[in-house]
């Protein structure tokens, strides 16, 4: 009797479940080159002797597919979606990488949205909203953000937001509990290895498969806009998090941002704090385990232009970000780039971009000097939709 | 006594589904910035939101050029029993992006033609094939040179067969691609006092547009349109169909495609008579075109 029920129970549901979800692929390609890139190391000897190197001009020029990316989106039903972007990155001679940027089950109810898988951080404006190529006119990320921080930043866990109208002012507010970031990959002992010019000067790679302790991270973000400015959004984040394996150190991220649109122009801004606490890996630089960075990027488009039938966005952007111990002392790492270009719709999903930046970096050695990369670089792009 | 229970469970089945089949689910799209769609998309949205499951899209750039806002779009219309489409953007967004489901478009006056041939496509263009050959005969403009594309066949026998009710003759060339445009218009030109351009892309916007546009003014032969665009881009002649009888009619075959009766009608419509003939104030004066002085004609400068 008992398998004749299950049988039943099995048939009906087959019988009264929709049918089938589609799945509609989507995506994008993201080919460079860099004709021209010429850049100074400098430093003291000790340091450079470290990495096998002197004083050098190093030129650089290559071409690679930055990235091939395909988005998967099926509508369970009206409320419950399922996404996912899986990216190859760096082609050369061998696959680099293959990763799911984002991997989500998302619920909407009740006017918010709920999302539980992998997931884009809401932290910010330009991590959710323009990392893609197809989503800004530069060829890549502002620097620190890209390189140090890691974009985008996109962990294991849930996230819940819903607008709330306030009359015309719309108040959004999104929070999230993840795995996290974790030590340096291979260590235990330290959130940031800048003391080598290695992957781990950044600590994108710092977020796993897991989480490093029993400690949730988690985080906030209100974005505030207004009917009479569209497009337009002030916003603040918080992001709280304990690295070490016995999760007692702590990392923070804040965020602060500005986007504005009006008469063709598109100006974002973004501030960010890093504050990170007993990170050993950090101290031959700046003298102390306990380290903070104060930093902003602002971009701004203008996107009304055409020329011979073709959407032109020429752009600008500079960011400047400070990297030292929270008490004051020691040495100070520096990041400055400015950088502009153009980028032109050729055809529908087919954009032509062109960059040219400047950069300025310098990371502290204790007692014995800077060691210091100053350039500048072009880029050609062309980024492509389907 | 367990087969009797799977024997009556697979016979009820279908009756209890059929007893409880759910609302059909519309999706019904604009695109956000045509502003001459609006009124009717809220009216099918007044008309449809009571009776069935309604899914209603303003559609935005970004969901064309956004990979991730697109295929969000896509999969949630993936769900539908039915897209209906209002006006050009959204309609060419929906005939080219949407499969596996019908889609029927309203009021477009565009809509590429190499979709038009899908069985699950079907629609009520913006503009009226009987106002404007009534016009046509009225401006005495016989011949008409017709240049269609691969899809536009219902519309062109609509064209052949109102125009020989009237005593007009017709002459018809079937574009079927870029490179044969040039020669047809020009055979046309040289058989025809007008050259009627059904509403295929590659024949009213861009380059294609152009051309015909250049070799008919220097012919001093006008061309007859589709919509106020047209005219208001170097067409003669152009239709504005009566909103009312839009809505209505658009009503009629929604209804009869959820209720799945094949054979209500033709797949493709044009809108029927009683809307307002436009007509290009300047060309007209130029060619000393005289359109009758009444509510039927309006003159776009």
């Amino acid at each position: 009797m008992r398998k004749t029920t299950a049988a039943a129970v099995i048939l009906g549901a087959l019988c009264a479940s929709p049918a089938a979800a589609k799945v509609v692929f989507t995506g994008y390609g993201d080919f460079q080159t860099t004709p021209e890139g010429d850049f100074r190391l400098d430093g003291p000897p000790s340091v450079l002797n470290r990495f096998g190197v002197g004083p050098a001009n190093i030129t650089t020029r290559s071409s690679t597919i930055n990235a091939l990316g395909l988005f998967a989106t099926t509508s369970l039903n009206d409320q419950t979606r399922l996404m996912m972007d899986v990216t190859y990155k760096n082609i050369g001679a061998t696959v680099n990488t293959l990763t799911v940027q984002y991997a989500f089950v998302e619920f909407s109810d009740f006017g918010a949205t709920g999302r539980f898988g992998k997931i884009t951080l809401p932290f910010g404006w330009y991590n959710q909203n323009r990392f893609y190529p197809f989503q800004h006119a530069s060829i890549t990320a502002p620097t620190f953000t890209s390189v140090v921080l890691g974009l985008p930043i996109a962990d294991i866990g849930a996230t819940v937001g819903r607008p709330f109208e306030l009359g015309d002012v719309t108040l959004t507010a999104d929070v999230y509990g993840v795995n996290g970031f974790a030590s340096t990959p291979g260590s235990t002992t330290t959130f940031r290895d800048t003391g080598f010019l290695s992957s781990n000067l950044s600590i994108a790679n710092n977020i796993g498969s897991g989480d490093n302790n029993h400690d949730v991270a988690f985080g906030a973000r209100l974005d505030a806009s207004h009917a009479a400015l569209p497009n337009s959004s002030v916003g603040v984040s918080y992001y709280h998090d304990r690295w070490d394996p016995s999760g007692h150190s702590l990392f923070q991220m804040g965020n602060a941002y500005l986007h504005a649109t009006a008469g063709g122009f598109d100006l974002l801004a973004e501030y960010l704090l890093l504050n990170a606490k007993n990170d050993p890996g950090a101290l031959s630089n700046f003298g102390s385990p306990n380290w903070r960075t104060d930093g902003f990027f602002t971009e701004l488009n203008y996107t009304k232009l055409e020329v011979a039938k073709h959407q032109v966005t020429p752009w600008v952007r500079y960011e400047d970000y400070l990297n030292h111990a929270v008490e004051g002392s020691g040495g100070k790492e520096r990041l400055t780039d400015f950088a502009g270009g153009v980028a032109v719709a050729l055809i529908d999903g087919v954009t032509a971009k062109f960059q040219g930046s400047d950069l300025y970096y310098r990371l502290p050695f204790q007692g014995q000097g800077d060691l210091k990369i100053q350039g500048y670089s072009f880029a050609l792009a062309v980024t492509v939709t389907f | 006594m367990r087969s009797c229970l799977l024997a009556a469970l697979f016979v009820c089945l279908p009756a209890l589904q059929a007893a409880e089949e759910p609302a059909r689910r519309i999706a019904v799209m604009v695109d956000g910035a045509d502003r001459a769609e609006r009124d009717l998309y809220l009216g099918l949205l007044q008309i449809y939101r009571p009776r069935e499951r309604v899914l209603s899209y303003e559609l935005q750039e970004a969901q064309r050029s956004d990979p991730i806002a697109k295929g969000r779009l896509l999969s949630a219309l993936q769900t539908c029993d039915l897209v209906v489409a209002v006006g050009n953007g959204a309609a060419e967004f929906a005939v080219s992006e949407v499969e596996d489901v019908p889609v029927y478009f309203v009021d477009a006056t565009v809509v590429p033609g190499r979709s038009l041939e899908a069985a699950s496509v079907s629609g009520l263009f913006g503009y009226s094939v009987e106002d404007l050959l009534d016009a046509v005969k009225v401006l005495r403009l016989g011949p008409v040179g017709l240049a269609y594309t691969p899809g536009y066949e219902p519309v062109a026998e609509l064209v052949r067969q109102g125009a020989s009710a009237r005593g007009l003759a017709v002459v018809a060339r079937k574009i079927g691609s870029a490179k044969e445009l040039a020669p047809a218009v020009r055979s046309l030109l040289e058989r025809a006092r007008v050259i009627w351009l059904a509403g295929d892309p590659l024949l009213v916007r861009g380059a294609g547009f152009e051309f015909v546009q250049e070799n008919t003014l220097s012919a001093a032969i006008p061309v007859v349109g589709s919509g106020a665009w047209d005219v208001s881009h170097g067409a003669l002649l152009g239709s504005a169909p009566n909103a009312a009888q839009q809505e209505a009619e658009a009503v009629r075959t929604i209804d009869s495609i959820l209720q799945r009766r094949p054979g209500a009608g033709p797949r493709l419509k044009t809108a029927g008579r009683g809307g307002v003939i436009l007509i290009n104030a300047a060309l007209a004066a130029r060619w000393k075109v005289r359109a009758p002085e009444d509510a039927r004609w309006r003159r776009v400068r």
